[in-house]
C-alpha cells in the first residue's frame, strides 16, 4: 500500500517530468522547424564594437568571451558597491528607528515609505536625470581642489606610487614581522607569565618601521590630476554618471528594505534583553553592540540574503541607463551576431551562479552567527 | 459480429489512409509558403515596426501610428488581403527586431532597417528593394564649434544599441586613430534625452533619424547634422527567410511602389489610370493587362489596391519625411533613379 504523501510525490515528479519533457521537445522542433543551430563558437570570434567603461582592458576586436567578462565584471562591480552602500544606508535608517527620538522614527519611517513604494525604474531614471543634469566638463564643478564633478562623470587625482611593488614587498614585510614578533611573544607570557622585553623592542620597532614605510609612500608618491583635454577629461580616478546613477538608485531603493529588516529583527529581541543589560549598567551602545547587535544579527541573516539577490539581479535594469553590465554588452553582442538563444542561455547562467554563490557566503554567515548550544 | 468487425476494420483502414494523405499533403503545404499561408487565414498580417520613430514609424497627430514603413506594411496587407487597414503592428526594439522575426511572431519587418550581409547570411532576413537610402553621421551641439567629425577626439557619443551604428562609430574612430567613449542606449528616446540633457558631445546616428530627433525635440538651429556621410545604409523591409512566396510579394510589392511614381499613377489618378491609360506599362502594372499578379499568387489589381492606400513612392516619401513632414528632408539619395536619384525598381513584368 502506497502512503497518501508518496502517491502525492510520484505524480508530482511525473507531472513535472511530462511538462519539462513537452517543453523541450517543443523547443527543439520548434529549433529544428526555423532551422537554428545552437553554436557558442561565436564567443571566440572577434566583436566590431566598443564598451564605455571595463575594468578589464577591452577595445574592438578581442574575442566576444572577453566583452562578456567585461560587461560581467561591470556587473559584479556595481553589484558589491550597492550592496555595502544600501547596507550602510540600511542600518543607519534602521538604528534611526529604534533609538526612540520621535523626529527620527518618523524621519526614518517616511524614508523606508518611500524607497518601498517608488518602483526602482523610476528611482533610477531620476537619477540618471539628476547626474546627466551635472554641468558640462568646461563648467565642472569642483567642490574640492582636483575633484570635478560634471556631466561627464566625478573625477578625482589618483595617487600614482613611483615603485608601488617595492612598497607592497616593503608593507607586506612588515606585516608579517610584526606578526610574528606578536605571536612569539605571546606565546612567551603564556609561559612564563610575563611580556618579554624583546618583545616589546621589536613591537616599537615595527611601529618605527611603520611610521617610516608611511614617510616613504608619501615622498614617492604623484598624484594624477584629471585635466580638461578637448571634450573630456583625461587622467586621475573616475566613475561614469552612469555607475553613480545605477549605484545611488540600487543603494537607496534596497536600503529602506534593509532598514524594515534591520528594525524588525530589534524589535523582534524580547525587551528582557535590554532591561537585563541597562540592569547591569550597560549605556545604550554597549547594550547595541554587546547584547542586542549580535542576536538581532541572527534574525537579520535570512532576509538579508533575500534583498541582495534581488539588488544583483535588479543591476541589469543598468540597460535603460546606459551602464555597460552583462546584459547591456550582451544584447549588443546579440545584436552584432544573431546569437539570441546563446546570449540568454549565458545570462541565465551567470546570473544563477551569482545568485547561488552569494545564497552560499550569506548561509555560511549565518551558521556563524548560530546559537551554540552549551 | 463479425459484419461490425468488419466495419469497424474498415474504419479504421480509412482513417489511416486519411492520416497517410494527410501526413503526404502537410510537407507540400509547408512548401508552399506556410507564413503566406497563415497570413491569409488569419486574415492579418503582423508587422514589426520602430518604436517612436519619426518618418518611419511613429504616433501622427490622431494617434495612429504614421511613417514610410508603416505605408509599407499597408501596401502588403493591400496587396496580400486586398485590405490595407488589416495589420496589426507589433512596435519592436532594435534589439529584438531580428529574434522576433526569426521565432515568427512577425510577419514583415519594417523597421527603418540596414540590409547587411550577417543579417541575411547568419539571421535569414530576406531584404526587398531598399525603402530608403540613409547615411551614418553625427549630430553636434552648434555651441560645440565643431565643423568636422575629425574634430570629435575624446568626446562622448550617443549611440544606438542594436543597430549598425556601434560599428559605424568604431569603424570612424579607430580608422582616424581617434579616441572616444560611447554611450549606448536601446531606444531615441532615451538617446534623445541624453544627448539633448548634455550627456554626450554628440550623437552617432543615420541622417534622417538624427533630423526627426532634431524637430521632435524643437530647437532645429541649435544642433548641426554634419551632411557628409561616413556609410551608405539602404534600409529595406524583410521577411524571414523560411517563406519564398511571401519574400517574392515583398520585393515586387516594394518595387510596385517605387515603379508607380515613376510612371506617375498616384493615389487621385488610379482607378483613371487604370480604366484609361493606353500606356502598355502602366496597364501591365496596374492589371488591365493580366499576368502580374498571377505570377504572384495575388489578385489582378494589387498594385491598384496598394496605391489606393498609400500612393506611390514618391507620395509616401513626401506625406512622411518630405515637404508634408516637419522633417521636410529633400529627396536626395532617395529620389527615383530617372531624377539622379539612387531608387529603382526592376521591371515588374
Amino acid at each position: 500500500m502506497i502512503s497518501r504523501e508518496r502517491l502525492h510525490g510520484v505524480t508530482f515528479v511525473v507531472a513535472a517530468t511530462a511538462v519539462v519533457a513537452w517543453l523541450s521537445y517543443n523547443f527543439s522542433a520548434n529549433l529544428a522547424a526555423k532551422g537554428i543551430v545552437i553554436d557558442f563558437g561565436f564567443l571566440r570570434e572577434a566583436t566590431s564594437f566598443p564598451i564605455g567603461e571595463s575594468i578589464i582592458a577591452y577595445s574592438s576586436g578581442d574575442t566576444y568571451l572577453r566583452a562578456l567578462t567585461a560587461g560581467l565584471l561591470n556587473t559584479i562591480r556595481l553589484a558589491l558597491a550597492s550592496i555595502v552602500l544600501a547596507s550602510v544606508f540600511g542600518v543607519l535608517v534602521g538604528l534611526a528607528a529604534r533609538i526612540g527620538h520621535p523626529l527620527l522614527t518618523r524621519l526614518a519611517k517616511a524614508y523606508v515609505e518611500f524607497t518601498r513604494n517608488v518602483p526602482l525604474l523610476l528611482i533610477l531614471v531620476v537619477c540618471a536625470t539628476a547626474v546627466r543634469a551635472l554641468p558640462n566638463p568646461r563648467q565642472a564643478w569642483a567642490p574640492v581642489d582636483g575633484v570635478m564633478l560634471s556631466s561627464r562623470g566625478l573625477y578625482m587625482p589618483l595617487p600614482v606610487f613611483a615603485d608601488g611593488m617595492a612598497l607592497a614587498i616593503a608593507a607586506l614585510a612588515l606585516v608579517v614581522a610584526s606578526w610574528s614578533v606578536w605571536y612569539l611573544a605571546l606565546r612567551s607570557k603564556n609561559e612564563t607569565g610575563i611580556f618579554p622585553v624583546l618583545g616589546k623592542l621589536g613591537l616599537a620597532g615595527c611601529g618605527a618601521a611603520f611610521i617610516a614605510l608611511c614617510f616613504w609612500a608619501v615622498a614617492m608618491t604623484t598624484l594624477d590630476r584629471p585635466a580638461l583635454v578637448g571634450f573630456n577629461f583625461r587622467g586621475g580616478w573616475s566613475v561614469t554618471p552612469e555607475y553613480l546613477a545605477m549605484l545611488f538608485g540600487l543603494a537607496f531603493y534596497t536600503s529602506g528594505f534593509i532598514a524594515e529588516i534591520v528594525r524588525g529583527s530589534l524589535a523582534a529581541l524580547p525587551k528582557g534583553q535590554s532591561e537585563a543589560a541597562a540592569s547591569l549598567g550597560l549605556g545604550s551602545f554597549l547594550t547595541l553592540w554587546l547584547v542586542l547587535a549580535p542576536q538581532a544579527l541572527r534574525l537579520m541573516l535570512p532576509p538579508l540574503a533575500n534583498q541582495y539577490l534581488n539588488l544583483i539581479k535588479n543591476t541589469t535594469l543598468a540597460v535603460l541607463i546606459g551602464y555597460p553590465d552583462l546584459v547591456s554588452v550582451g544584447n549588443t553582442a546579440l545584436n552584432q551576431t544573431g546569437r539570441a538563444i546563446e546570449t540568454v542561455t549565458i545570462y541565465l547562467l551567470i546570473y544563477l551562479s551569482l545568485s547561488l554563490v552569494t545564497s552560499v557566503v550569506i548561509r555560511r554567515l549565518e551558521r556563524r552567527a548560530q546559537l551554540v548550544k552549551l | 459480429m463479425t459484419f461490425s468487425w468488419r466495419i469497424q476494420g474498415h474504419a479504421l483502414g480509412c482513417l489511416t489512409a486519411l492520416a497517410m494523405a494527410g501526413a503526404m499533403l502537410a510537407p507540400v503545404e509547408a512548401q508552399a509558403g506556410k507564413v503566406l499561408d497563415n497570413i491569409k487565414q488569419k486574415g492579418n498580417l503582423t508587422c514589426g515596426v520602430g518604436q517612436a520613430v519619426p518618418g518611419f514609424s511613429a504616433p501622427a497627430a490622431n494617434g495612429e501610428l504614421a511613417g514610410i514603413d508603416i505605408d509599407y506594411c499597408k501596401a502588403m496587407a493591400a496587396a496580400i488581403l486586398g485590405d490595407a487597414s488589416k495589420v496589426t503592428y507589433r512596435q519592436t526594439s532594435y534589439s529584438e527586431r531580428f529574434v522576433l522575426l526569426a521565432s515568427g511572431e512577425i510577419d514583415v519587418l519594417a523597421h527603418d532597417t540596414t540590409t547587411t550581409l550577417n543579417r541575411e547570411g547568419a539571421q535569414k532576413a530576406r531584404f526587398t528593394f531598399p525603402n530608403y537610402f540613409d547615411g551614418y553621421t553625427f549630430m553636434v551641439p552648434k555651441s560645440l564649434g565643431v565643423e568636422s567629425p575629425d574634430q570629435l577626439a575624446d568626446a562622448t557619443v550617443c549611440i544606438l544599441q542594436g543597430s549598425t551604428f556601434e560599428v559605424n562609430t568604431e569603424n570612424f574612430f579607430k580608422s582616424r586613430g581617434l579616441k572616444y567613449t560611447p554611450l549606448v542606449l536601446g531606444t531615441w528616446e532615451q538617446l534623445d534625452a541624453a544627448f539633448f540633457g548634455g550627456r554626450c558631445d554628440a550623437f552617432g546616428g543615420n541622417y534622417g533619424n538624427l533630423a526627426g530627433s532634431r524637430v521632435a525635440h524643437g530647437n532645429v538651429d541649435d544642433y548641426v547634422i554634419f551632411p557628409n556621410f561616413l556609410t551608405l545604409e539602404p534600409y529595406a523591409p524583410s521577411v524571414y527567410g523560411d517563406d519564398e512566396e511571401l519574400f517574392v510579394i515583398a520585393r515586387w510589392v516594394m518595387a510596385a511602389l517605387i515603379e508607380t511614381e515613376r510612371l506617375g499613377v498616384t493615389q487621385a489618378n488610379v482607378q483613371d489610370m487604370v480604366a484609361k491609360s493606353s500606356d502598355p506599362e502602366i496597364q501591365q502594372l496596374l492589371g488591365a493587362k493580366p499576368g502580374n499578379g498571377k505570377d504572384l499568387g495575388l489578385s489582378e489589381d494589387w498594385v491598384v489596391k496598394i496605391v489606393s492606400a498609400v500612393g506611390n513612392y514618391g507620395e509616401s516619401f513626401e506625406r512622411n519625411l518630405g515637404k508634408g513632414s516637419p522633417m521636410k528632408l529633400d529627396r536626395g539619395l532617395n529620389d527615383l533613379w530617372t531624377k539622379g536619384g539612387l531608387m529603382f525598381a526592376a521591371p515588374l513584368r
